[in-house]
């Protein structure tokens, strides 16, 4: 479990910082607008804000009453409205209608918008056209990186995926760039870059612009980040589509991570409320689990507990001055884990919602000041002996710990996550034995690996017949249809037919997305497509070929995972067992199955430390114009950037005033910042931890958003549910 | 990354003196922005003449790049040279600014604190981290620029472009050729930012006619792309079908069309709506109708809609009922109106027959929701579940449903099962498999496999007895052990066992069933009469071997040790 880094890993930088600023820079907007005010927020950005302030730091800069934007209007009796949103259309409406109707009331007041993380041309143009430009003032609140862990920063824009590979559009690019660059500014510059996709060239060309046009001081300062690489959601739908079986994957997918934190309803906590736990690397019990295979977690968390078990049993033994020494650490902890528990508290007031701080979450119990282990030591027992943790077995263990040693403290919070956690396995296990999960993943098993292809087809009908969640089956169809390089059309007919009619006829819209999007698509009618294609690619040269590559893909987009797999050797060859307790390759996060396509690219090249030798692989993706990898290019001290690998390597130029050593001590660099454009899934950042521990590697992940395959196909979904 | 004190001290009171300094409008700043592009570009004058100079030197003597110098630059008031020059002596004045004592206060840091004013606000930081501030600020002015020109007014689209990228306010009005436009619209597009396409496709949008910006932006589809989703997301229908229209993008076309129904509450409204869709014939004959349903209004109607279609001689092969792109999505649409026109129907038939009271079945089991937008198959478990006995002839029987709708047998069983096992209608469930050969024998027969079956009247909870059954008709001998074990069909475990002669596997059910019961009785029954039986000879000399007391417990921890 929880395996070390090597000892050479580097250390990652303090990205707390980043949280400090987007704070500050709130208070100086917020300042702006002095005296009282209302503000409203808007949903979606409530729990990012909850990560990096918290309801006494706005009533400090006198905001009197929070509201969220909705679809209702509110009747707020305050002179100065304030409105933090993210630039949307129908954010602008609902803001003009309100306006408009105090206009019509005859009453003035002042009113502020805040867009999150910069404002659009389009809402500027909306809040004109609805005559309420200058009665609004705008500002923009740059808060584009929220550090989800140390490892993790997410830009919480979960509709970059659609806005970009649905829509098409580019709105996103700058605010990546923008990210990018405050980054490089913090953390020194990044001196290799590669990436695969087409957004992710144009993000990485306008960052490029960006870096020269600031005049930044970049180039002065060592880098602390050695790599950077960029890579497009669309280059790997496959791993995003697949049931996750890493405990953190697993979780995200049941109960939904959401900004870092998850919210265990009645049927975890067993109780009648529920329970919200962030969920990060300061939380030393999931840090170790959380990139687990879910079939080892249970068993750890036992053996965990029945350590801590017989470690308190030999503390009875103590003497006074041995429990001295154990009060004191354990205070240490305590303080640590208290400020969280207040941070949490202020939290959940400022969501304005009724969930309770986990120190009342279990009303009606006393909280032992004892060690929390204990009590999950007894919950477990419980549990192990066919009895679920319920809230009245803890009662009596609570009652009879106090009892016997009521002067001692314990560490309350951690004490819930890990009841939490091992709520969540018993929840987890009864829903994913309950939707014959097994079946599920030997279907999942078998598209990858691209054999009973009929039979995987009949077993998705009849998951679509049963009207099984209709997110489920669309995203067996896309996986399917990805993994085939489209749908037989007879297929295509005859599942649509049945999902429209099993969940709606509207749904006709949402395969019109997905095709356009290139996750379900029928196969063109005889492969002719391949064929011509690689004839071609022989005849002329690589650039050219690209092209014509890209002519056919978008005409048909061809996924050709089978090809790309083969390539890459995805589907390990396992004799025997695959031991998911002491993985082997990335391959563990899909129980030894399949090696994510994405971090298996991400390896590859920096291995290589180019896209030499990855020319097919590139091709098959239909990237042959999208794959990059420059270096910058620390010798001439303006900080530019040579793209040295451009077309698949085919092109490679020394940057001249780049030394050797300069090289090679820029390519030591052992951080390694991944972004994500489009989203990662848990079992990608899970992956590429392993295979940093086992490289020496540190990853960074950045990430539009952290995505899983229910949330892709709900935003392919025209449909809200 | 590791901040000293001093260094986290330093940032904020720089951050706070570049407030202080720059505490002005962002009208000005950007004026100000544009003398140091002026500067700039006589730089590269300076840099032709001299690639490998020493240290560059601005005007007043400062080294160029110290920050000094940088606020100079962009306080600096217009571009013009001769200006530059005057604003050189006014300059001196914010150098003393510069070196004004920084205030010692850090109360309220972020008061002084300021928003992304300015582009690279986070400069500031990276000025203090950087230990030789004085090399900065260079890589602008490496940039190769164009001639120099005068920047006050006329912005080239590149610098247009560049100011919109940073979220400025930028008139675009001087841009009135078409050549103009198009230059700014693809500037905008090379620089990848959909935030700048889409500023300046709203100024062409609405600067040019739409036949000119269509015909323009066939050829850009990165543009394009844009335009439609910001048409999306305005909700300006009647200009996105005309684009549609005009790339011939019928399907497109069809599917925005078809997208607006979801706006429309009222059923009625919105099956009339969905006719819109389909019927052309109609459509005409009752235009005038249907035009009043039609969401945009009178100046764009539907007239010009099917007109349109009639052009494309989409609709030469449609004056039925099929549309105008795939067959296929065309019969989907169909579908759908025919579904909602039946909905309408039953739904106002059985809201009567509720409101009545008459009618045992609706008294029993209250419906819980309409059934109007419902899938096709939640509308078939509705039907099999209060219609389930009525003539074909009916509107909202399920074999009538199953007929207009062509339902596969598959998923027509399936509903059915699951509505009259929900109702415990056991007889239903019983003839729904049970089909007669021409001889008059009656035989068991699911489409589904019977497996399926008992899984499904197990969910709703059916007797033992009516389980069994099932379980038995299961063809997959170890399928069907282990449902009648996970069902606790202790028969059909006992005579499956039995049947395989597994007396080892029998012997460990024997655990499971209650003590003294029938049950087990049979199984010993079965053990002993069974004990010369040559399959189980081997496995009974094991089991001789231990005596039973301690197998019986053995088999019992074992149990409950892997199954729980």
């Amino acid at each position: 479990m929880a395996f070390p880094h090597r000892p050479d890993a580097p250390e990652l930088p303090d990205f707390s910082m980043l949280k400090r600023l987007a704070r500050d820079q709130l208070i100086y907007l917020l300042e702006q607008l002095p005296g009282k005010k209302d503000l409203f927020i808007e949903p979606d950005l409530m729990s990012p804000l909850d990560r990096i302030a918290n309801v006494s730091i706005l009533k400090q800069h006198e905001v009197d009453k929070l509201y969220k934007v909705e679809n209702k209007l509110v009747l707020s009796s305050n002179e100065q409205l304030c409105f933090l949103v993210r630039p949307r259309i129908k954010n602008m409406y609902y803001i003009a209608n309100l306006v408009k109707a105090d206009k019509l009331a005859g009453r003035t007041r002042k009113y502020k918008v805040i867009f999150s993380p910069q404002k659009f041309y389009a809402c500027e143009m909306v809040l004109e056209e609805e005559g309420i430009y200058g009665d609004v003032s705008c500002d923009e609140w740059a808060f584009s990186l929220l550090p989800l862990d140390v490892d993790l920063l997410s830009m919480e824009l979960p509709e970059f995926f659609r806005d970009y590979f649905l829509e098409g559009d580019q709105r996103w690019i700058n605010t990546v760039t923008q990210a990018l660059h405050l980054l490089s500014t913090l953390y020194g510059p990044f001196p290799n870059s590669y990436g695969i996709g087409r957004c992710a060239k144009m993000s990485y060309e306008l960052w490029r612009k960006l870096e020269e046009e600031e005049e930044s001081e970049t180039k002065s300062r060592r880098p602390e980040i050695g790599h950077i690489f960029l890579l497009d959601r669309d280059m790997d739908f496959v791993t995003a589509l697949c049931s996750q079986v890493v405990y953190e994957g697993l979780v995200d997918d049941t109960f939904r991570i959401k900004c870092g934190s998850v919210d265990f309803g009645p049927e975890v906590t067993s109780s009648e409320k529920s329970l919200k736990v962030l969920l990060n690397a300061d939380d030393k019990v999931f840090s170790e689990i959380r990139n687990e295979h879910f079939s080892n977690v249970f068993g750890f968390l036992s053996q965990k507990a029945r350590n801590l078990q017989s470690q308190y049993d030999r503390r009875r033994g103590m003497d006074i001055k041995q429990m001295k020494n154990f009060v004191s650490q354990e205070l240490k902890g305590l303080k640590q884990e208290h400020r969280l528990l207040s941070l949490r508290r202020c939290q959940l007031g400022m969501r304005g919602e009724v969930t309770v701080p986990p120190a009342d979450a279990a009303k009606g119990l006393y909280f032992p000041r004892r060690d929390p282990w204990l009590l999950v030591g007894g919950g477990l027992l419980w549990s192990q002996m066919g009895k679920s943790t319920s809230t009245f077995c803890l009662k009596i263990f609570f009652l009879w710990t106090i009892k016997r040693h009521p002067s001692r403290t314990s560490n309350v919070s951690s004490l819930f996550v890990i009841l939490a956690d091992i709520g969540a396995c018993e929840s987890i296990m009864k829903k994913k034995t309950k939707q014959d999960f097994q079946e599920l993943i030997k279907t999942e098993h078998a598209l990858l690996e691209g054999f009973n292809i009929r039979e995987s087809t009949s077993y998705i009908e009849e998951h679509i017949d049963r009207q099984v969640s209709p997110i489920e089956s669309l995203r067996l169809m896309c996986l399917l249809s990805i993994t085939e390089n489209g749908l037989i059309p007879k297929d295509y007919r005859s599942l649509k037919t049945q999902y429209l009619q099993s969940y709606g006829p509207e749904h006709l819209l949402t395969f019109s997305n997905l095709r356009r999007a290139g996750l379900l698509t029928e196969q063109a009618p005889g492969d002719t497509l391949t064929a011509m294609e690689s004839k071609v690619s022989k005849l002329v040269t690589d650039k050219a070929a690209g092209k014509i590559t890209d002519a056919f893909s978008s005409l048909a987009k061809r996924s050709n995972f089978r090809a790309i797999s083969k390539k890459l050797n995805l589907i390990p060859r396992v004799d025997g067992e695959y031991d998911l307790k002491v993985p082997r390759d990335m391959a563990y996060v899909f129980s030894g199955a399949y090696v994510p396509l994405s971090c298996r690219i991400i390896e590859q090249v920096l291995e290589r430390r180019s896209w030499q030798g990855l020319e097919e692989v590139v091709r098959l993706l239909n990237c042959s114009e999208y794959s990059f990898a420059g270096m910058w290019c620390g010798g001439c001290g303006w900080g530019c950037h040579l793209v040295l690998v451009c077309q698949c390597g085919a092109e490679a130029t020394d940057p001249t005033d780049m030394t050797k050593e300069d090289r090679a001590s820029s390519e030591s660099l052992r951080l390694i910042l991944v972004v994500f454009l489009g989203g990662c899934t848990f079992s990608e950042i899970s992956a590429l931890r392993f295979l940093g521990r086992e490289k020496g590697y540190r990853f960074i992940f950045l990430t539009t958003a952290v995505t899983n395959s229910a949330r892709l196909m709900e935003a392919m979904s025209e449909v809200k549910t | 990354m590791n901040w000293t004190k001093g260094d986290e001290e330093e940032y904020w009171n720089s951050s706070m003196f570049k407030a202080f300094t720059f505490d002005d409008e962002d009208d000005e700043l950007s004026q100000l922005k544009e003398s140091k592009r002026a500067v700039n570009s006589l730089r590269d004058f300076v840099d032709d003449d001299d690639d490998d100079e020493l240290e560059r030197v601005s005007w007043s003597g400062e080294p160029v790049g110290s920050i000094s110098w940088s606020i100079k630059e962009t306080a600096g008031h217009s571009g013009s040279t001769h200006e530059g020059r005057e604003q050189l002596k006014n300059r001196n004045s914010f150098s003393s600014y510069a070196q004004l004592p920084k205030p010692t206060s850090t109360y309220s840091l972020s008061s002084f604190f300021r928003g992304r004013t300015r582009p690279g606000s986070f400069q500031s930081l990276s000025d203090v981290l950087s230990d030789t501030p004085a090399k900065s600020y260079a890589p602008e002015l490496g940039r190769p620029k164009g001639e120099y020109r005068d920047y006050s007014n006329d912005w080239s689209p590149s610098d247009t472009v560049r100011r919109l990228r940073k979220g400025k306010v930028c008139s675009l009005e001087r841009f009135r050729s078409l050549q103009d436009k198009l230059q700014l619209l693809e500037e905008a597009v090379s620089m990848h930012d959909g935030n700048v396409i889409t500023a300046v496709l709203i100024f062409l949008k609405r600067t040019l006619s739409k036949e000119i910006l269509f015909r323009e932006l066939e050829e850009r589809q990165v543009a394009l792309r844009h335009l439609i989703y910001f048409l999306k997301e305005i909700g300006d229908q009647k200009l996105l079908i005309d684009l549609f229209r005009f790339l011939d993008r019928t399907e497109e076309l069809v599917l925005s069309h078809y997208r607006e129904h979801l706006n429309i509450q009222d059923p009625e409204k919105r099956k009339e709506f969905l006719k819109t869709c389909i019927r052309y014939r109609e459509l005409r004959s009752d235009l005038r109708s249907t035009m009043s349903l039609y969401p945009y209004g009178d100046d764009f109607g539907l007239v010009e809609f099917v007109f349109f279609l009639c052009k494309k001689e989409i609709l030469t092969s449609w004056p039925s009922t099929s549309l105008p792109f795939s067959a296929e999505d065309s019969a989907h649409i169909q579908d759908h109106y025919t579904l909602l026109e039946r909905q309408i129907i039953i739904e106002a038939n059985d809201r009567h027959l509720e409101a009545a009271g008459q009618t045992e079945i609706f008294r029993k089991h209250p419906r819980k929701a309409s059934i109007l937008n419902m899938p096709l198959v939640t509308t078939l478990f509705y039907s099999c579940f209060y219609h389930y006995g009525e003539a074909e002839g009916t509107f909202s029987s399920p074999i009538n449903l199953k007929k207009t709708f062509k339902i596969p047998d598959k998923q027509y069983v399936l509903t059915a099962l699951a509505a009259r096992a929900k109702l415990r209608a056991w007889h239903d469930v019983d003839a729904l498999f049970t089909t007669k050969n021409w001889l008059g024998y009656t035989k068991k027969r699911a489409p589904i496999g019977f497996h399926r079956v008992v899984e499904i009247l197990h969910k709703n909870s059916a007797p033992v007895q009516i389980l069994q059954e099932y379980v038995s008709l299961v063809e997959d001998v170890d399928t069907k052990l282990n449902l009648a074990t996970k069902f606790k069909c202790h028969d059909v475990v006992i005579d499956t066992c039995r049947d395989l002669k597994d007396r080892q596997q029998l012997l460990g059910y024997r655990s499971k069933v209650d003590k003294g019961s029938a049950e087990e009785e049979k199984i010993d029954a079965i053990l002993s009469s069974s004990t010369h039986n040559l399959y189980g000879a081997q496995i009974q000399q094991c089991w001789r071997a231990l005596p039973l007391g301690k197998f019986h417990y053995f088999t019992r921890s074992v149990q409950k040790f892997y199954l729980g």
